[in-house]
């Protein structure tokens, strides 16, 4: 028994010396792989802004275009102007309508709808959004 | 290039991750000199190879860049997370070159041409690391695996579990298998080695 703890112990002295030169040696990354993992950080962060960049690029031409639509047909228009038409157009009273019927020009049971089409309104609020961070 | 400084030592690794994600290049630079050690060291004891170290290094580090947007404070430790992706490679590395680990490099102490009784004095302590290195890399990859945490990285056995996935008491296991493997593959060496005179 004495023999085995001895043997044991013997053992453990070895192994211990072992691991602590190993530990001792540990490799250190060289300029070349620290260089190389860098420029893998830089090109994934590079990759992750170019994702919202894609998504602005998708947008900005339809801003565009709806800024050039409004400065074309109403010459003074900003967004101001395009916030009091459509106001306009919610609260006036469609007196003129009647006549129209009465004319014969539209049928009695036509619905017409007051209020612009919802996607124009939406780029309309998307257009004041992006005025305002400008 | 050197090694960028580690000047935000307090900052912890979640936050580190959080300005990554954010775009900020200093942040890479911490966590570089922080893992990329760790990943390379636990990377050459698993595979012996330096070239093939260095690769799974990279490419563990660049996992934590790609996962680093979804990092939450909750999650796990990065050393944890890294540990584990470090080993999977190289494991999957070894599975595909057939298990043989390439401890080529380490000179065999039987074939030296100097087989003189002096001999022994010659062995310098590279030597001597060498063929433990060797021993190392001959014992089966699981037991090496918890062995180079254990003894070698001086993680806990709570924390080797959560590296490879396992019990605590299956860590135990390993690790006693692999110190007895080693200890009988270096035992007839003992005194060629020099171990016992000032080892």
């Amino acid at each position: 028994m004495t023999g085995e703890r001895a043997v044991d112990r013997d053992d453990t002295a070895m192994l211990e010396a072992g691991f602590a030169s190993l530990r001792a040696q540990a490799p250190e990354p060289s300029e070349a792989l620290v260089a190389r993992v860098l420029r893998d950080a830089a090109a994934v962060q590079a990759g992750q802004r170019a994702q919202p960049a894609k998504r602005q690029a998708y947008r900005r031409p339809m801003l565009a275009a709806l800024r050039a639509w409004l400065s074309a047909g109403m010459p003074a228009a900003g967004m101001a102007t395009a916030a009091l038409f459509g106001l306009w157009i919610g609260f006036a009273q469609p007196g003129g309508m009647s006549s129209l019927t009465a004319l014969g020009l539209l049928p009695a049971t036509e619905e017409i709808t007051l209020f612009p089409d919802e996607t124009v309104l939406l780029a309309l609020a998307d257009l004041g959004a992006a005025e305002a961070l400008e | 290039m050197s090694m960028p400084r580690d000047d935000a030592a307090t900052e912890t690794d979640a936050m580190l991750l959080q300005r990554f994600a954010a775009g900020d290049a200093a942040a890479a630079g911490i966590l570089v000199q922080r893992y990329l050690p760790v990943a390379l060291r636990l990377a050459t004891r698993l595979l012996g190879d330096r070239a093939e170290a260095e690769d799974v290094a990279q490419e563990a580090m660049l996992r934590l860049w790609r996962i680093a947007p979804d990092w939450r404070p909750g999650d796990a430790q990065v050393s944890t997370w890294l540990y584990r992706v470090v080993s999977n490679l190289c494991l999957d590395r070894l599975r595909r070159r057939g298990r043989s680990v390439p401890f080529d490099s380490v000179p065999d102490l039987a074939n030296r041409p100097d087989g003189a009784p002096d001999a022994v004095e010659q062995i310098t302590a590279a030597d001597r690391t060498a063929a433990f290195e060797r021993a190392l890399g001959a014992l089966p990859d699981r037991q090496r695996q918890a062995v180079v945490l254990r003894h070698l990285e001086g993680l806990s056995n709570p924390e080797i579990a959560a590296v490879m996935d396992i019990g605590v008491e299956a860590v135990e296991s390993l690790t006693a298998r692999g110190r007895r493997a080693l200890a009988a593959a270096l035992r007839g060496r003992a005194g060629e080695l020099g171990y016992g005179d000032d080892g």
